[in-house]
Order: C-alpha cells, then structure tokens, then sequence
C-alpha cells in the first residue's frame, strides 16, 4: 500500500480543530438571549464580556503567533482546545458578569488565539510549499463551516437543555474533537514524521523545505519578526489587512441594518447574509487552489477589487439588485483574504516567524473591525445613510489592491530555509 | 438608529476570525431550519450532532488504523530481518 503523506492528516486535523473551535465561538450569540433574561443584565452588559474577548484575543494574537513559532504549533494548539474546552465546561457555572468576563472575556478568548488560523496556517504551512494555497484555503473552509452547523447546533440544544448545559456540550465536543486531533495527530513539521514538504521524496542536501520543484525557490527567510518589520511588504499586507477588517466587519454588523433601512424584511436580509457566508466557502476554496497556479499577491488584489465593486454596487445600484450583488460578489471575496495573507506571508517571510507575523495582522485586521463598526454607526447618525461609510470602504479597498499588487520580493537577508532531517525516516504513514 | 460611544458592544458579528454571531440573525436562521424542515428540535440537534462528531471521529479512526497497520507491517518487516 502506498504510503500517505501525513500532512494530509494534519491538514484534516487542522481542518477540525477550526471547525470547532471557531464553530463553538460563532454560536456565542445564542446564549445572549437566555443569559440576560436569567441575570437580568442588558444587552450592553453581557456585550462587555464579549466586547473585552474580542481585544483580548486581538490584541493577543501576535504574542500567540510568537509562542507557535517558538515552542511549535502542536503544543500551542493542544494547550489552547484544552483551555477552551475546560473552560467553556466551567461557564455552566456562570453566576455573576465578572465570572463571565474572566472565563469567556480572558481566558476563552485568550486561548482561542492559539487554536485560531494563525497557528493552523502556520502549522500547514511548513508541510505544504507547492500546494499550499489549497492546504490553508481548505483549512480555513473548516472554520466557515463550523459557523454553519454548529451556531444552529448550539441554538437547539439551548432550546433542549438550557444555556448551562449546552456550555458543557460546547465544552465536551471541544474536547472529544479538536483535543485528540492536536494531540494525536498535529505535528509542527515534516521532519517529525520522516517526510518532505508536499510528500516529495526527501531532498540530498537537507534543504527539504525547498524542493525544486517549488515555484517558490527563490524563498528567503526573516530570522527575527523585527527584521520583517523594516520591510515595507507586511506594512503593505497588514495595511490591506487591516482594510479587510474594516470592510467585513461594516458589512458583518451593518449589512442587516442597512437592509433594513432600504426597506427589506429580516427574512430577505437574513438571506442575502446567508447567501454572502455560503459563498464565502466557494470563494474560499477557489482562491486556494487558483493560488498555487497563479501569482498570490495578484489573487489578493483581485479578492480587494472584486470587494470594492460589492460595495460600489451597493452605493448605485438599485436597492434589490444592489442588495442580491453585493451579497453574491462579496461572498465570493468574503473570507478569500485570510488564507491569501498567510500563504503570501510565508512566502515572503518563511516559516520561522510566520506565527508572529500573521498574529500580527490579524491584529491588525481585528482593529480596523473596532474602529469601522464605531465610525460607521457614527457616519450614519451624520449624513443618515450608509453611502459615506460604503464609498470609503470601496475605496479603501482599492488601495488594499494596489498595495497588494504592488508587494514585490523582500529586501531581508536570503538563506535557505532548512529543517533537520531526522534520522527515524518512516515513522508516517 | 445608531448611537454614539460603544455601539459596536451592542451586537456581536461574524468577520473571518469567528467572532460571535448577531444573535437576532442567528434566531432568524434558527426560525428558517424550522420552517423549512419542520423536524422536531430533537430531531434537529441529533442531526446536527452527528454532522459534528461522526466526520472527525472516522477520521481518527481511520488515522489510528493506518498508524498500526503502519507499525504493526514495519514490525514484522524487522523482525523478518
């Protein structure tokens, strides 16, 4: 029989842990309902807890990339799903904000940054070079289609058994999936397992990382995230991230409300959103695997493009056919950019602080969702259209893509990236 | 409609790094699997559940299978030595 190459199992793992972890955590707007009707907190309450989560996990997100680059990416994951496991068990205990604020607002959103797409992009990074796109494309898939079953998931066993209880299920599918998956399956790097990068046969010169067949031959490393710092390419990829925040995080909290506002039912807006999450996954998938027959930085500035035509056609286009080909056109570039980052990141910047760096626009990217949520409710009550906030979001993001096209090769110092061979060759599958 | 200060804590939304869902959007997708399907929540969550747990867990299974498979040939290869 012939042998496997394990980072298929990697990838599978990472496509689970994704699923999920980030599954469990989308479903969070279920338990607003039933927690503030038994506690008697406003929405605004409760909205603290997860307020103080989303900037703790933002702002953590670079010091996690740092600890996957540092201690490896199965440690970090298994630590991160064990934490948020445990701890989601422990909010059936809920009895006060600050016990939730604690538990879900720190330390779940704290450790979901270590079983996040930082640390699986990183993880699948270092076993797949040729097809990496696919890899990490299919690995962030996990995650939207977590959102998809488990957030209906988690509505009816709170229907079922009460928002306690369903902490606990949460907690213990955690546990049952992703915990055995990194443990057991999860390895930092080919080498572990006595493999190459792709499954390719092992290179001579212990340069395994590259094979020659890689279009990425010409693949420099930053030994130090401080290095890639003073370069101007992750200004321009966190810059364009950092618009991606702004644009998907408008969209995520005002789509709705603007629909809304144009007149349209829940339903139809409800819908439209649906339509734009669905498509995301084909958006998703496709970039990934037209990203390893083309130029990456060209598909990330054709995902920026495609987004900021969403958005014109929402200014001008009539109000139904505005709403339907936003969601269409968007969806397709929804959640393209994030695998997109990671994979142009490694390429440009290799693999050994590959954690720090996409932490580090991930940051970025979760800051610009803050700020673009506030200004646009802000440029609402002036102007008392979502025109203004749309415009610049469409032009904000054609700068992403011009910035994104124009990313060229590093200027840091170039050596290949070798990992060690073990001696125990054979030990995969 | 909107309000200054901490709008943004008043709902929660879905970007791409899995941040908690609208809760109306999501009692809204709730109310369509009822409509459409018109299975009993039990039903629903069973559904849902083996979506969730049986993919990962035969994955496993089949991981851990190939792994002593794996082990267990590479065994009696050296014992044959």
């Amino acid at each position: 029989m012939n042998k496997i190459f394990y980072g298929w199992f990697v990838l599978v793992a990472g496509f689970f842990i994704l699923f999920v972890s980030a599954g469990a955590r989308n479903g969070l707007g279920f338990f607003v309902v039933p927690m503030t009707e038994e506690f008697e907190w406003s929405r605004k309450t409760i909205s603290l807890a997860f307020g103080i989560g989303w900037f703790a996990n933002a702002i953590t997100q670079p010091f996690i990339g740092r600890l996957h680059d540092r201690f490896g990416g199965r440690i970090v994951i298994s630590i991160s799903v064990l934490i948020i496991g445990i701890s989601s068990v422990l909010l059936t205990f809920t009895n006060s904000l600050w016990f939730l604020i604690i538990i879900y607002g720190i330390i779940i959103s704290i450790a979901s940054g270590g079983a996040s797409l930082v640390t699986i992009h990183a993880v699948l990074a270092r076993w797949f070079h040729r097809r990496r796109g696919m890899a990490i494309s299919l690995a962030t898939a996990g995650a939207s289609a977590g959102s998809l079953i488990i957030a209906p998931f988690t509505a009816y066993v709170i229907l079922l058994l009460g928002w306690r209880i369903t902490w606990g299920v949460l907690g213990a599918m955690i546990l049952a999936v992703g915990l055995p998956m990194a443990l057991m399956v999860i390895r930092n790097n080919p080498s572990e397992t006595g493999d190459s990068p792709d499954g390719d046969p092992p290179s001579e010169d212990n340069t395994s990382s590259l094979s020659s067949k890689s279009k990425f031959s010409d693949h420099s490393v930053s030994d130090s995230w401080t290095d890639a710092l003073r370069s101007p390419q992750i200004w321009q990829l966190t810059g364009a991230y950092f618009v991606c925040g702004i644009t998907t995080a408008i969209i995520s909290f005002h789509y709705v409300p603007f629909a809304l506002d144009q007149g349209f039912s829940i339903a139809t807006a409800g819908l439209a959103f649906g339509l734009m999450n669905g498509l995301n996954l084909i958006g998703v998938l496709s970039t990934g695997f037209l990203s390893d027959k083309m130029s990456r930085k060209s598909l990330l500035a054709s995902v920026y493009a495609v987004r900021a035509l969403a958005f014109v056609m929402l200014i001008l286009a009539p109000s139904i056919i505005g709403l339907w080909s936003f969601a269409i056109i968007a969806g397709l570039s929804w959640a393209a950019s994030a695998h997109l980052t990671s994979s142009i990141t490694a390429d440009i910047y290799g693999l050994k602080t590959m954690g720090t760096i996409v932490g580090f626009a991930t940051l970025a990217h979760q800051m610009g969702g803050a700020i673009s949520i506030y200004l646009a409710g802000l440029l609402y009550d002036i102007y008392g259209s979502y025109d203004v906030p749309f415009f610049i979001s469409a032009t904000l993001l054609i700068a992403a893509s011009v910035a994104s096209y124009l990313i060229t090769n590093p200027k840091l110092p170039k050596q290949p990236y070798t990992q060690p061979v073990k001696a125990k060759l054979g030990t995969g599958m | 409609m909107m309000s200054l200060g901490f709008i943004w804590l008043d709902k929660n939304f879905h970007a791409h790094h899995s941040e908690p869902g609208d809760p109306t959007l999501l009692q809204w997708i709730k109310s369509t699997i009822d409509h459409l399907f018109g299975f009993e929540p039990l039903m629903v969550a069973g559904i849902l559940t083996s979506l969730i747990i049986v993919p990962p867990m035969l994955s496993l299974v089949l991981f851990l299978s190939l792994r002593i498979g794996r082990r267990s040939s590479k065994f009696r290869q050296d014992s044959t030595e």
